[in-house]
């Protein structure tokens, strides 16, 4: 236990130094310095930065001349909102769905299942989010095309995360604002949730038909266990290890697919900033946008890694 | 384990692959794809560039309003779909290749160095591989792209280096398994030279693990490629590359939808034909990784 | 009285080369208190059998039987819930692979405790004293701390005492030991061995061991029962079968395995059968050993029945029977 977590620290503390060797450099890039370094060294100007980053001086952004871990702040909720709710969907249907295939194997739900799981992996996210809006905004009108909330809400920005900021508003909206914010959330979502939720789905479904498979779950038959119990106590608890494994990949897969779907529906998140940051090399704002992202992503790993030692007896409580 | 000759694997890897429906059927599309984007440029109508201004926006012929010289129809510069397609299917296949390629050799290249590394070396070196993977592509790539600025090339540099760590973490896993195996030491021990350990025992037992990443491989430079196409960080407009292609059609998605639907269905069919493939080879060669 | 009477059991194997005759309707019963021994080569068919008994066959398997008696009741005419309920209470099964066999995320304790909780009942507390007792009485003298215990922390010997205890927990009439002791060491295996036999006294809990190893069977079981390519092909006394056997393959199973003390000229080589096993697709015309047997003639391209001799039974057209009748 002690062991792994130590090697757990070292890998953060790699990953954190080739990230910001790499966002230093992108700093670097700047036609107008973000930093007033002291030193005339690269090496010494490197632990200068990571001094200012320190101090939570990010830069200023050279388009809006504002400061750019205040803008990250600002954007950064949008995409969490987006990104949560998709991580629900995809999770709890990827789950739901992978499970009924494995128990009812070979049947017409398990074989629609992986024919359209499949699908759901080749699918270019960009093209899903566009058919999308075609269909259900455009031709059907069932949602907005983009967006967080319609117009007419005057919604001040408290948390930031929409849904939240228009219940505070109940008062003056009812619920009205909160159900037209969750209106708006809905698309997108969809949109990032299906890959991830393809992949979650087959996982579940083969992990878990390799599980059944094994002895001790004959063990637990020849106990007379009941059929439910055997799958949820026995069967899943081991059938998600290998799933939590992925999940790394899996947060790699939103975060790119996060960047996408904001650009496809104008929702004001940190993907389109960056996007926007990119196309007029605004390094102050890519150099910050870039390493608040990644330290996001590694932080997740992080608690994932936790998440299977502690889940897996054999890793938590070495012979 | 029973290591069989490579070529008895080949055979029945092969008869495998034959028996899977959906591999065939990828492998099918994917031939005809592969045709389309060599001979394209002949049987192309137009050149895709050349506007026809008067034709603007004409759906494609199964739509009462087609007109039947322009097959797939018009985009909004009056410029004819068909022939885009077909010149961006060799433009999307060449760069996909291409870039594949380079990022596999040289991350072969890394990966078997390093198994002959020294322990500290390795691992530091393996650490910044698992870092560079723990990274969502895209987010990486618009990084690399962020650095050294949009545009066609630079978006295949940051694909490339993307690629690297997949082969390189691959070659050198299989590398090192395969050298604790019993087969090995048997080898080592009559004597056989580090080349001849490699060539002879290594690398034919690695190549399973190799061509069903490869395979991978391609699918996921096709899409980054053209994800950074259509975000504007890859091949620029006028270029009738698929994601450009498709980000130009976003204002017309109301009134022309097939300006999106049908450069879109071109990369998720090339995709799909490939992960197919892929499924295909990777159960044919290697039943113990079988889903 | 008979605890469990099975006829003409049949199990299939639905493959992508066809179906696969795993067990050939096998005759066997066991009497209350009574300790059995089933003998074979892998892939003779006799863990499929004991699946079979145990209501444990995977789905791909179909399973037929003339008669199907367990504790006077007649299983044939069961639903399946009803037939899994009552095989499950009066049947307990343990495997080759102690470790394997139990669940790797749940502790010793869990398991155990699942198990008294589906059978018997009880509070909490009842429910831990129940299982304190169980691991007691297979030998497990530090049974707080195993309780706490997961698989991987406890050894292949433990393990299987565990699954005993699990075993116990149903309060079994009838323990089938699928190959208890094969992944075990040498010293453990006897001591399982030791511990079945004396559960088996104390209880009057009848025992199958299925095994590969004759030296096992001669010490411990009343009767055994010979399997070749899905089929019985000899069952009796253990005794008398072991002293002579009626069928070649028996035979020729006990000629191969060497005797202690018993002085081996030099170059003189241990009996074999010629050839392998033949795999269950593939199963020869008429005798399944026929191929193989020393004794064949051309009457062996008719299958034979299993018949009664002396008290014993035997699928042979030519057994090795003496003429001193």
């Amino acid at each position: 236990m002690i062991t792994s977590i130590l090697k757990q620290l070292g890998t953060l503390l790699i990953s954190l130094l080739g990230l910001t060797v790499l966002t230093f450099i992108l700093s670097q890039q700047s036609d107008s310095p973000i930093h007033q370094y002291q030193s005339d060294s690269a090496f010494i100007q490197y632990f200068e930065y990571i001094q200012f980053l320190f101090n939570g001086d990010w830069g200023m952004s050279s388009i809006h001349k504002r400061s750019v871990l205040k803008d990250f702040l600002q954007h950064f909720p949008a995409t969490i909102e987006l990104i949560v709710f998709a991580m629900i969907l995809a999770v709890t249907t990827g789950l739901a769905l992978g499970i009924l295939a494995s128990t009812r194997r070979g049947g017409w739900l398990d074989n629609t299942l992986m024919t359209t799981s499949l699908i759901g992996y080749s699918m270019p996210i960009f093209w899903w989010g566009m058919l999308l809006v075609l269909l259900f905004s455009l031709t059907l009108g069932w949602t907005p095309v983009a967006g967080r909330i319609s117009f007419e809400f005057d919604i001040e920005p408290f948390t930031r995360f929409m849904l939240i900021d228009t219940l505070l508003h109940h008062n003056k909206y009812g619920f009205d604002a909160f159900l037209n914010a969750l209106h708006h959330l809905i698309l997108p979502a969809v949109t990032l949730s299906t890959i991830p939720m393809a992949i979650i789905a087959r996982m579940t479904r083969s992990s878990l038909l390799a599980v059944l498979k094994s002895e001790y779950i004959r063990t637990a038959r020849s106990k007379g266990i009941s059929k439910q119990r055997i799958i949820w106590i026995h069967a899943l608890r081991n059938a998600l290890q290998p799933i939590l494994t992925i999940s790394g990949v899996q947060i790699s897969i939103i975060m790119s697919g996060v960047i996408i779907t904001e650009y496809i529906f104008a929702w004001p998140g940190i993907g389109k900033w960056l996007l926007e940051a990119v196309s007029r090399r605004d390094f102050a704002s890519i150099q910050g946008g870039v390493l608040a992202l990644s330290i996001i992503v590694i932080a997740f790993n992080l608690v994932l890694d936790f998440l299977s030692i502690y889940l897996n007896p054999r890793l938590r409580r070495p012979s | 384990m029973i290591k069989l000759p490579v070529s008895a694997n080949n055979k029945a890897a092969w008869a495998i692959f034959r028996q899977n429906k959906g591999a065939m059927i990828g492998a099918v599309v994917l031939i005809f794809i592969l045709i389309l984007a060599i001979i394209g440029p002949w049987i192309s109508p137009y050149d895709p560039a050349r506007q026809f201004t008067n034709k603007i926006l004409i759906p494609p012929i199964w739509n009462p309003a087609g007109d039947f010289n322009f097959f797939l129809g018009t985009d909004d510069l009056g410029r004819d779909i068909l022939s885009r397609l077909l010149h961006g299917a060799r433009l999307s296949l060449q760069l996909t290749f291409t870039v594949v390629i380079i990022a596999a050799l040289s991350g072969i290249l890394i990966g078997a160095g390093a198994a002959f590394l020294n322990q500290t070396l390795r691992s530091l070196l393996m650490r910044v591989m698992d870092l560079l993977l723990s990274f969502p592509s895209l987010l990486l790539a618009i990084a690399i792209v962020a650095i050294i600025g949009p545009g066609l090339p630079n978006a295949i540099y940051a694909v490339v280096i993307v690629l690297i760590p997949q082969f390189v973490r691959i070659t050198q896993s299989s590398i090192s398994d395969e050298l604790n195996n019993d087969y090995v030491m048997a080898a080592r021990l009559d004597g056989a030279s580090s080349q001849r350990l490699l060539s002879h025992h290594v690398w034919p037992n690695i190549t399973p693990a190799l061509t069903v990443q490869l395979t991978f491989s391609f699918s996921t430079a096709l899409l980054d490629i053209a994800a950074l196409g259509f975000l504007g960080l890859g091949a620029q407009p006028p270029m009738a590359e698929w994601g450009t292609m498709l980000s130009e059609s976003r204002a017309f998605i109301q009134f022309a939808p097939w300006t999106m639907t049908l450069p879109g269905l071109a990369i998720f069919l090339t995709v799909l034909s490939i992960n197919l493939v892929g499924d295909g080879i990777r159960d044919a060669l290697d039943p113990r990784l079988n889903r | 009285m008979g605890l469990l009477q099975v006829e003409n059991l049949s199990v299939d194997f639905q493959t992508d080369n066809g179906i696969i005759p795993a067990v050939d309707r096998a005759k066997i019963s066991i009497n209350a208190g009574q300790v059995q021994g089933v003998i074979g080569e892998s892939g003779s068919g006799k863990s499929v059998m004991a699946l079979a008994i145990a209501g444990l066959l995977s789905p791909a398997a179909t399973m037929r039987a003339d008669l199907f008696n367990l504790d006077g009741h007649d299983l044939t005419r069961m639903s399946a819930g009803e037939r899994q309920k009552l095989i499950s209470n009066n049947i307990s099964i343990i495997f080759q692979e102690p470790t394997s066999s139990l669940n790797p995320s749940l502790t010793i304790g869990y398991q155990l405790d699942e198990t008294i909780r589906f059978h018997s009942g009880g509070t909490r507390k009842q429910r831990y004293e129940k299982a304190q007792e169980l691991l007691l009485q297979v030998g497990i003298i530090d049974g707080k701390r195993r309780y706490k215990e997961y698989p991987h922390q406890l050894s292949g010997g433990l393990n299987q005492r565990v699954m005993i205890a699990m075993a116990l927990a149903c309060e079994p009439k009838l323990l089938i030991a699928d190959e208890p002791t094969t992944a075990l060491d040498v010293t453990v295996q006897s001591q399982i061995l030791d511990l079945l036999l004396k559960l088996n006294e104390e209880h009057n809990m009848a025992l199958m061991l299925i095994t590969h190893d004759f030296s096992i069977l001669s010490e411990t079981t009343d009767k055994v029962y010979v399997m070749y390519g899905g089929q019985i092909v000899e069952s009796g006394r253990t005794y008398k079968l072991l002293s002579q056997p009626y069928h070649p393959y028996t035979k020729a199973l006990l000629n191969s395995v060497p005797h202690y003390g018993m002085h081996y000229r030099k170059g003189r080589r241990l009996f074999n059968l010629k050839g392998s096993t033949p795999s269950l697709d593939h199963l020869p015309v008429g005798c399944y050993l026929g191929p193989r047997c020393p004794y064949a003639n051309r009457k062996c391209v008719q299958a034979p029945e299993l018949r009664t001799l002396k008290g014993r039974k035997v699928r042979c057209h030519f057994p090795l029977i003496e003429d001193d009748s």
